[in-house]
């Protein structure tokens, strides 16, 4: 029998859907290279539950921070910041940081070091909050 | 550690009269001033109390962890003084701001608690209600304690000429006040607001004072909880983690008669 193109083509159609093209990927993510963080929380302090209070005021947290991030001005670079907050009076920096974190579920972060950014919820505790934040701040 | 409860509580009183101590919390029943414009700030009253059941869980986990808001703070925020200044009523809610601006992280600044009570009491020296402070804090805000001439100062007529300016950047953005509890329940409302690290003014009639709350809380065994909490009156009381100036209130006599609670303050990095 003598093949049409319309019957290789529905056959290469077959073919295609059975064993799909396998394209070269983006291969895995590579590790971000720690280096000093800028790091903005977004809260909802009306709803938030008590495990997320404790990341606010954790003694540990704040350690960490205080020492892996980026000086802003006098002050390290990290803020924690209610949804509704106006941050107008803040440096261009945060009102970027602020827009990036806008209508995302909360609690949540924007982690930036320079090279890598992270934007995701905070940990369930401190210490899960510090953990990824060492990926990209170091130890 | 001295733990104020029903047998001791007079010691308190003793002490205001033998140091001078300002205090200045005006009873219930006193006439309020009229604040013309003010009454267009709307505090938010929607917190869900925490069930006591949960409370002595909850306790151990931020004792264990270091999640108290006094383990945030530490010595990095230094106690309030109104010295022989009958402003209690305001100096709780400068410290609640000042903790609050630390907390969001733009460092401590002193902010002018006379900048907010001296234009609520035409710049005499009375008391007040922490409520009143709290709704100038929200309208119009305090100047850093720097523009003035004093930290008691009430001559703004020496202050620098940007003062009232400044007090936009430091002003309470969004706040509970505690009518979302009764008289019944205020002690639950001042452990929810403990437990979710929340910085709040208390104010006792039997004191005639106002403070600050929400720095940690202690579990007393048989139901019994006490929470710790900060005066304005400089080195006095308890030191912990290096910051002086507080004090252990047992359920009871350490029960508010009302209480405020800001959220959110203006984010201003000076």
């Amino acid at each position: 029998m003598k093949l049409k193109w319309n019957h290789l083509l529905a056959i290469a159609l077959v073919l295609g859907a059975v064993t799909p093209m396998q394209c070269p990927g983006p291969g895995p993510t590579p590790d971000p290279t720690p280096a000093p963080l800028s790091v903005l929380f977004v809260y909802e302090s009306k709803n938030i539950s008590p495990e997320q209070a404790a990341v606010l005021s954790s003694k540990a947290l704040r350690e960490y921070l205080d020492t892996h991030c980026v000086m802003d001005g006098t002050l390290p670079a990290y803020k924690f910041l209610d949804k509704d907050a106006d941050v107008s009076r803040l440096s261009a920096k945060w009102q970027a940081a602020w827009a990036k974190a806008k209508g995302k579920p909360l609690p949540w972060m924007e982690v930036d070091n320079g090279k890598d950014q992270y934007s995701g919820a905070w940990g369930k505790t401190d210490a899960e909050t510090i953990a990824v934040l060492r990926k990209y701040g170091g130890q | 550690m001295f733990i104020v409860n029903e047998s001791n509580w007079q010691t308190l009183i003793a002490d205001a009269q033998q140091t001078k101590h300002g205090r200045g919390l005006k009873p219930p029943t006193a006439e309020k001033a009229s604040f013309g414009g003010l009454a267009a700030a709307k505090p938010m009253a929607d917190v869900d109390l925490i069930p006591r059941a949960m409370w002595p869980d909850l306790i151990a986990d931020r004792e264990r962890n270091k999640t108290w808001l006094v383990d945030a703070i530490a010595d990095k925020v230094p106690v309030t003084d109104q010295d022989g200044l009958p402003y209690c009523w305001v100096y709780c809610a400068k410290q609640c701001v000042e903790v609050a601006r630390y907390i969001q992280n733009h460092g401590y600044i002193a902010v002018s608690a006379t900048s907010v009570g001296g234009p609520i009491v035409n710049w005499r020296q009375v008391g007040g209600w922490p409520e009143d402070a709290i709704r100038r804090f929200a309208e119009v805000g305090a100047c850093r304690e720097s523009l003035t001439s004093g930290t008691w100062s009430l001559s703004p007529s020496k202050w620098n000429a940007n003062w009232y300016n400044d007090c936009q950047n430091f002003r309470i953005a969004e706040w509970d006040d505690g009518s979302f509890t009764s008289a019944a329940n205020r002690f639950d409302a001042q452990m929810t607001l403990t437990l979710l690290g929340r910085v709040h003014t208390v104010e006792f009639t039997w004191w005639s004072h106002a403070i600050a709350g929400g720095y940690a809380a202690k579990n007393l065994g048989n139901g019994r909880f006490a929470l710790l909490m900060r005066n304005n009156w400089g080195e006095w009381g308890e030191t912990v983690n290096g910051g002086s100036g507080y004090v252990w209130m047992e359920e009871g006599k350490g029960t508010s008669d009302a209480l405020y609670a800001p959220r959110l303050v203006t984010p201003y990095d000076v």
